[in-house]
């Protein structure tokens, strides 16, 4: 329920009390979805509807004037969601489906071969009949590397930024074998927050909703470096990081993203912004695909935030600190740095290192 | 990040993605008063900008808010 209170103004009394209330509720019960199989679809929502109150939005005004509120004013407003993926997520229509078949409002034998239609286009079976359903479309999916955008078919303005910013592109994006329907399913099965097209106007314009159009697609590493206590361990870590980072790489550009991020961020510091920047050229090239980096992001963030001294918080081991703060120092930076292991948070790793930074990043 | 915090200092810089910091970010810029860029953040906010997707989201931080 969301509730807006207005307090003030000409509709208070003198005396200070009273106001108004602006009261706004969903009326599940009168939800409806145009399914082939409407037997089906009208056996579920009722049941479903009931059980989590659904009526309370047609109920709340009888109980606003019981409650002793007066002038009351009603506003029905009806929702209208085009396409199933958008109605699918914002009334989690998943979750009724699966609740359904929890309490046995739809059988086992409704389940697996009587209706499966409906389950299956929520995507709580198999849909590699309905892939469309519930997955990124080809033709309307711009993919960015851990992100995809919805984006006019045959847009490329994700290039124009790349070769704005320096960046050569050679055309060969690495091709995945496979069909694309069986991605699809793929990503559906691993219940991926799909886009949500609206496909009837999907050239137009990026459509807005909370899954924002961008998924994230994450691919870890597996480093096997326990612990840094010399230079060498810490040079050892790092050369094992750039290992796991190509087989990274590899195993993420399988979604076909369009864009990648690197999530390591305290390696894009070592060496400092030269290495960096071969570390961006390397992955770029390893990836096919555009790279940002830790780095050159912070950079960027403290320009738009106008500060010229900057406090750094990093749970990275000193060893590896120290190696960053001689290639800023290296920089012309000047850092002053000490230990604030004293401080005790549950979300510390290995100590705390204070660094306080003056010089390059300043405007 | 309190600790760290200064008179001198003009925003604070969490370097690391494994620091959850994204949310803490948010809640400390209301405490200190003064910008604190969490790493996660700032690589997705320096992507998406430089996509020219212009969302703005409320939680994060300065950076997805404002900029």
């Amino acid at each position: 329920m969301t509730l807006f209170f207005d307090g003030g103004g000409h509709t208070a009394p003198s005396n200070g009390r009273g106001g108004r209330i602006v009261v706004a509720e969903p009326d599940w019960g009168t939800l409806l979805i145009d399914f082939d199989d409407q037997h089906m679809t009208n056996s579920v929502l009722p049941l479903e509807a009931e059980a989590r109150h659904g009526g309370i939005g047609r109920r709340l005004p009888r109980l606003l004037r019981d409650a002793g509120l007066m002038d009351l004013q009603v506003v029905p407003f009806a929702v209208l969601f085009l396409t199933f993926e958008l109605a699918v997520q914002v009334c989690e229509l998943r979750a009724w489906a699966s609740r359904a078949a929890e309490r046995g409002y739809v059988s086992r034998e409704q389940w697996t071969c009587g209706c499966p239609g409906w389950m299956r286009r929520v995507g709580l079976e198999d849909s590699s009949q309905h892939s469309a359903g519930l997955s990124l479309r080809r033709n309307e999916t711009g993919r960015f590397g851990g992100m995809s955008r919805t984006f006019p078919e045959g847009s490329d303005r994700w290039l124009d930024t790349f070769r704005m910013q320096g960046g050569e592109y050679s055309g060969k994006f690495p091709r995945r074998k496979g069909n694309f329907d069986d991605r699809c399913t793929r990503l559906a099965r691993e219940d991926w927050r799909a886009c949500a097209v609206d496909q009837h106007d999907s050239r137009a314009r990026v459509v807005r909703h909370d899954s924002g159009g961008v998924t994230c697609h994450v691919s870890r590493m597996y480093v096997p470096q326990p612990s840094i206590s010399s230079a060498a361990d810490a040079e050892t870590f790092i050369q094992n990081v750039r290992a796991a980072t190509d087989v990274a790489i590899r195993d993420v550009v399988i979604l076909e993203p369009d864009f990648l991020i690197h999530g390591f961020t305290g390696l894009s510091f070592i060496g400092g912004l030269a290495e960096n920047q071969r570390l961006k050229e390397h992955m770029e090239a390893c990836a096919g695909l555009p790279v940002t980096t830790g780095a050159e992001a912070v950079i960027a963030a403290v320009r738009a935030c106008r500060a010229r001294n900057v406090a750094i918080v990093t749970p990275q081991p000193e060893m590896l600190t120290s190696t960053i703060t001689n290639s800023l120092q290296s920089r012309g930076c000047i850092c002053v740095g000490y230990n604030a292991s004293s401080v005790r948070q549950h979300w510390i790793l290995r100590g705390w290192t204070k660094l306080r930074y003056a010089g390059p990043w300043s405007r | 990040m309190v600790e760290v915090n200064g008179d001198e200092v003009d925003a604070i810089v969490c370097v690391a993605a494994d620091l959850a910091s994204a949310r803490v970010s948010d809640e400390t810029e209301r405490w200190l008063w003064k910008p604190v860029i969490s790493m996660s953040t700032a690589v997705l906010w320096y992507t998406l900008r430089a996509l020219h997707i212009a969302d703005q989201q409320r939680g994060f931080g300065f950076l997805l808010r404002d900029h």
